[in-house]
């Protein structure tokens, strides 16, 4: 049976996960921007240059409802690249905005000038974003329907490499008890010899669904509950049991939590 | 147990604390007997270098008794006398068997992030921030040393503590930082730095067949030093406009064939890419000021070889890339491997080949510790290295 050498890129997957970063970041901007829309017109009408009549105030809190809304559909909803194009659309829609300010003599100039070309910049990202995860999703309309994801499902794939053999190294892997929990999750195991005698490449390859798309994910991998972390964490445990006998502990790394680098007192 | 602790910024306090029991088979507890202070704790304790906490306990330069042993330990004995290797190593790890012991991939318990600062993790070091997996170190009156049966390394009653101690880091790291180089017979070397390493550096220099070998500092007792000890010529960098210029004279206009920067993160120098460096370092956009290793590059002969052994915690600016790429240049770096060369340099102790005391010019009980890191730190009373006796 073949199997993939470990660690080869997950090439169309690449290309989404740039789009991923910029959208993220996107996201957290239209919030943002749309946030001080909303609460505070007179002050950003202002600053693109147009004096704050209540007309223009409504007209800028529609826009920060947008954005919010925007915002919001970036960081939490799967076809993400759907909604960097209705970004895009917005930032149009901004633009014609502001050039109607220029136009008016009562207004300054500079300003707006300085707004619009801000908001080509944006564009521009909005543009690159959208694209790179549009390219993503097209790339997987070759992969078989079996294979394909879903949009917020993200693969993960962990490997270490053990200097035993491989015959070895899966009785372990069979012998492990417990066993570990994501194998239960529906991740599956792949062995491989390592190149020039480094003994044994194990990966752990497995899918899961952050709730709250994006922003869930990331909060995950602050809290360093990210199955990722998990399953390599997992890993560099087998791999000590196999080449040492046991896991190394350090004075910090015995507690959960901050700890400083010095003995414990007996009561351990 | 009574231990050196860091407690923030320029401030570490000898403190009471539990004293370290066996966590794993393969452990060992080593009573101290003897210990120092090394240029890279002042790194730590110019808060230069990331995750620390306060109260960790400082010191990867140990020696001393073993008190006692886990069930797997089989080559060391309670009552051995040893020195212990400042990395953390296994032992068994690819890294391990092809003797790169700072390289060991099963003693850093927060391999995880130190991965996603550096790409991979390195190996466990003793008292060195949780970025190298957060160890108790050896300043203190007791140690747990993991993995006694590859790193302590037993030695003879013949020879004195201050002899042999620098086995455990700065020693091994001048030695490494020379061979790196490939020195052949007839070579020049240029060194800059003239802390303790830098004067095993030049001292190695010279035992693999350096012809000269030019020490770079601005201390004038430090150039004193080198110069006097191991018969280094010396270049002061505040008395001349350029050093790669200097250098460049004192080689006939080829620059010196190797050059090895024992200087590391906190380089100084002068002019606007110091205050450039400086400035970046306190805004917290740089963690490293690499004045030395730029200035190594710049001064390097073409296709000679830079040899960091200073340390260096993250991403560096201004980095003369052109320069490296287009005249052949090799740069060879890294933590010492010190296993490796623990046997190989205490044969040469005991020949007489090389005198490790010659660094030596202050010895504290345990308890003045704090006075031993600002002395060092500021160079007073021509401090070059401060011992620490239980």
């Amino acid at each position: 049976m073949a199997t993939r050498p470990a660690g080869e890129a997950y090439h169309p997957q690449f290309v989404r996960q740039q789009g991923e970063g910029l959208a993220m970041a996107l996201g957290l901007f239209s919030l943002a921007l749309g946030a001080a829309q909303v609460a505070a017109p007179g002050v950003m009408s202002r600053l693109v240059g147009a004096s704050p009549t209540p007309r223009r105030r409504t007209t800028m809190r529609s826009v920060g409802l947008r954005e919010l809304a925007n915002g919001f559909a970036i960081l939490t909803q799967p076809r993400q690249a759907s909604w960097l194009w209705s970004r895009l659309a917005g930032d149009a829609v901004d633009l014609a905005l502001l050039a109607r300010v220029t136009t008016d003599r009562r207004n300054s100039k500079g300003r707006a000038i300085a707004a619009s070309a801000a908001v080509l910049g944006v564009a521009a990202l909005d543009y690159m974003a959208a694209n790179q995860l549009t390219v993503g999703e097209s790339a997987r309309r070759d992969i078989p329907v079996s294979d394909r994801l879903a949009s917020t499902e993200r693969r993960v794939a962990r490997s270490v490499t053990i200097h035993k053999d491989r015959a070895d190294v899966e009785a372990a892997w069979a012998a492990r008890s417990p066993r570990p929990p994501y194998l239960d999750d529906g991740a599956t195991v792949h062995f491989n010899e390592a190149p020039g005698d480094r003994g044994t490449e194990v990966q752990v390859r497995y899918r899961y669904r952050p709730k709250a798309g994006m922003l869930g994910a990331s909060a995950l991998m602050v809290a360093r509950d990210d199955p990722s972390q998990r399953i390599r964490d997992d890993l560099r445990r087998f791999k000590q049991e196999l080449e040492i006998g046991e896991v190394l502990v350090s004075d910090a790394s015995l507690t959960r939590g901050a700890h400083p680098a010095r003995p414990h007192a007996r009561a351990m | 147990m009574k231990a050196t602790c860091w407690m923030g910024t320029k401030h570490v306090e000898v403190t009471e604390v539990p004293d370290p029991q066996i966590l794993n088979d393969r452990d060992c507890i080593v009573k101290i007997s003897s210990t120092a202070i090394c240029g890279s704790d002042l790194h730590l304790y110019n808060g230069f270098v990331p995750l620390m906490e306060k109260g960790d306990v400082l010191g990867h330069e140990f020696m001393g008794e073993v008190v006692d042993v886990g069930r797997a330990v089989r080559s060391v004995q309670v009552g051995n006398r040893v020195v212990v290797p400042f990395p953390i190593a296994c032992g068994h790890c690819a890294a391990c068997l092809t003797e790169q012991y700072s390289l060991c991939e099963n003693s850093n318990p927060n391999a995880h992030i130190a991965a996603k600062m550096m790409g991979h993790s390195p190996a466990g070091i003793f008292g060195y921030s949780h970025l190298t997996g957060g160890f108790a170190g050896g300043q203190a009156e007791y140690a747990r040393v993991p993995f006694a049966d590859v790193g302590p390394l037993k030695v003879p009653d013949a020879l004195t503590d201050e002899q042999v101690l620098f086995l455990s880091d700065i020693l091994p790291t001048g030695y490494m930082g020379a061979e790196m180089c490939g020195i052949k017979p007839g070579d020049t070397v240029a060194v800059w730095g003239c802390g303790p390493v830098g004067l095993f550096a030049i001292a190695s220099a010279y035992l693999l067949g350096a012809e000269r070998v030019i020490a770079i500092d601005r201390i004038r007792y430090r150039l004193d030093m080198a110069r006097i000890r191991t018969g280094a010529i010396t270049l002061n960098y505040d008395e001349v406009d350029s050093v790669p210029d200097a250098l460049t004279e004192l080689t006939g206009g080829r620059g010196p064939d190797h050059c090895i920067d024992a200087v590391g993160m906190e380089g100084h120098g002068h002019g606007a890419m110091y205050a450039y460096d400086r400035f970046k370092q306190m805004s917290k956009m740089q963690f490293d000021r690499p004045i030395a290793l730029r200035e190594a590059i710049m001064s390097c002969a073409n296709g000679g070889t830079v040899s960091v052994i200073g340390v260096y915690a993250g991403f560096i600016d201004g980095f003369p890339m052109g320069s490296v790429m287009n005249r052949s240049l090799r740069i060879v770096a890294g933590q010492c491997h010190v296993h490796r060369y623990m046997q190989p340099l205490l044969e040469h102790i005991e020949a007489g080949r090389i005198d490790p005391t010659m660094v030596i010019t202050h010895r504290l009980p345990l308890e003045k510790a704090a006075l031993g890191y600002d002395l060092f730190l500021n160079r007073r009373d021509h401090c070059e290295k401060v011992v620490l006796h239980a």
